[in-house]
């Protein structure tokens, strides 16, 4: 008897990937580092490693996660955190969004990453540890301390 | 105006232009290759992987089979808490070398926070924080089976109160109750009855679960002390008397930059009198005496990485701790358990993993 074997493009899987969780993704660096070509520049980054690696990556959605965040995290910090550059298309963000964006900027990255993470993506703090390379105290942590001062920020402005 | 949950769900509405024909664009080919600082750091690692294999080979050859001082306990295994999100199981137990390394597959799938009963027998976790499920306490038998919860947050506190940090559980050293800190600091029998709150504490930054004391009297935790910015501390150990009649102060690490320590994570030596934490200024691992003096340093990190969770064998010999590359680093972000005599000599590779864990060293029944 014959058997029949599908082959699947890896290209083909990683772009089901992309269209499952690309855009949140990149949503989400954008929050963390406030930088929209870095966010962009991660998140296509961090697919095209999972394209080259191919079948070594299991779950590509999980994987891209935290490539995407490794790759964020280590470029704020050789750039030592500079302005960057808020989404600027016909399109113009809620305040309420673009003064979160500008508090984010106030946290430590762990704590940003922890707190979009959490807040934004729904990750749990066991799995957000793994993708900043934590522990889950850590990141209860970094959360509590996050909300604390985003409170304090946001709600002095508000005033 | 919107509160903070607001403002991220708004976030939803930020674009996001399409990447993809961006990321098929971008060079092709064999994986990118890592970056000399990446190359060294990973034949690093290699090399540490094979000299602990060596180093591990040697001990089980040379060593003198380890004699149990009369009054102490036999090391078991030791429970592993393995972030790997895409794991089945989270909770793992390995032998105190290294080997063996299994998932406990009775285990409920999201189980965290484990820690082994004062005899052994039996596990306490958590199924903590998630955004949809109020925190519970459960206990399981050693392999995992016969799980059932004794404290559901939801039937005690509001939901806002159970959404509050979480971060692990203590044993007394009889095994008949379990402490906790949510806020503030409570205890309760092991079948969870009896709850009540030995301390109101308002915590806002607990960053490890609390510690029981081997001689029940004392409730080991960590805080950042209240005050203005400028004079707030870092992360400080206080000792909490377990029969309700008051709190102290052990650690004295001094303002948020200035601190000459930042304990968190701390552990009681088995025959407690000192205390092990980790130190989040430096990343070194350090003890203490419990009256407060004697603070020393075992070990101190390579610069981009920390050392975290140390945890006693029971028998009072050896400190098990992990460490990890820091956020940021251009590391590779692997996770190493070392076990090191309690001095802080003879550093060992246990285990190598890609992603952080948590541990616990489970004591067996003294050998006669």
């Amino acid at each position: 008897m014959s058997e029949t074997r599908t082959r699947v493009d890896p290209r083909t899987r990683w772009e089901d990937a992309y269209r499952e969780v690309g855009p949140r993704l990149q949503r989400a660096l954008l929050l963390y580092s406030g930088d929209l070509d870095l966010a962009e520049d991660a998140t296509a980054e961090a697919f095209a490693q999972g394209i080259r690696r191919g079948s070594a990556v299991r779950d590509p959605g999980a994987w891209v996660w935290r490539t995407a965040f490794r790759i964020a995290a280590g470029r704020l910090k050789e750039r030592s955190r500079s302005a960057g550059r808020l989404p600027e298309t016909a399109y113009d963000p809620p305040d309420s969004v673009r003064d979160l964006v500008v508090a984010l900027r106030e946290l430590s990255a762990a704590q940003r990453a922890s707190i979009v993470l959490h807040d934004y993506a729904g990750y749990p703090a066991s799995e957000i540890a793994s993708i900043i390379g934590s522990t889950a105290p850590a990141v209860f942590v970094h959360l509590s301390r996050a909300r604390k001062r985003l409170r304090t920020m946001l709600e002095d402005d508000d005033a | 105006m919107p509160d903070v949950t607001e403002r991220f769900r708004a976030a939803d509405t930020l674009p996001a232009r399409d990447l993809w024909s961006d990321i098929v664009a971008r060079e092709p080919g064999s994986p990118p290759p890592a970056p000399a600082g990446r190359r060294v750091a990973a034949a690093i690692v290699a090399l540490a992987v094979v000299i602990a294999g060596l180093a591990i080979a040697v001990r089980a050859f040379h060593r003198p089979h380890p004699v149990v001082p009369a009054g102490a306990v036999a090391n078991g295994k030791i429970l592993v808490y393995n972030l790997y999100a895409s794991a089945a199981h989270q909770i793992w137990v390995m032998n105190p070398d290294g080997s063996g390394m299994r998932e406990l597959r009775k285990l409920p799938a999201n189980a965290s926070l484990p820690a082994w009963s004062p005899d052994g027998k039996r596990i306490a976790f958590a199924i903590a924080n998630s955004s949809s499920r109020p925190m519970e306490i459960w206990i399981a038998q050693a392999d995992g089976s016969g799980a059932h919860v004794v404290f559901a947050c939801a039937d005690h506190f509001s939901t806002a109160k159970c959404h509050q940090v979480f971060d692990g559980l203590a044993w007394s050293p009889g095994g008949r109750q379990i402490a906790f800190l949510l806020g503030s600091l409570y205890v309760m029998n092991e079948d969870g009855t009896s709850l009540h709150r030995l301390y109101r504490l308002n915590l806002r930054t607990v960053s490890s679960p609390p510690a029981w004391s081997p001689d029940g009297r004392w409730i080991l935790f960590p805080r950042t002390t209240g005050g203005s910015p400028a004079a707030r501390g870092a992360g400080n150990l206080y000792l909490a008397a377990a029969d309700g009649s008051g709190i102290r102060q052990l650690t004295h690490c001094g303002p948020i930059g200035h601190a000459k320590c930042a304990a968190v994570l701390p552990t009681w030596a088995p025959d407690g009198r000192s205390i092990a934490f980790a130190d989040e200024t430096t990343g070194a691992i350090r003890t203490i005496g419990v009256d407060g003096s004697h603070l020393r340093t075992l070990v101190t990190p390579p610069h981009g990485m920390w050392y975290r969770n140390p945890i006693w064998s029971p028998d009072g010999k050896d400190i098990v701790y992990e460490e990890f590359p820091m956020l940021g680093s251009k590391l590779p972000p692997i996770v190493t358990v070392y076990e090191m005599r309690a001095d802080g000599s003879n550093p060992i590779t246990l285990h190598v993993s890609g992603q952080p864990i948590l541990l616990s060293w489970q004591r067996l029944p003294r050998q006669s």
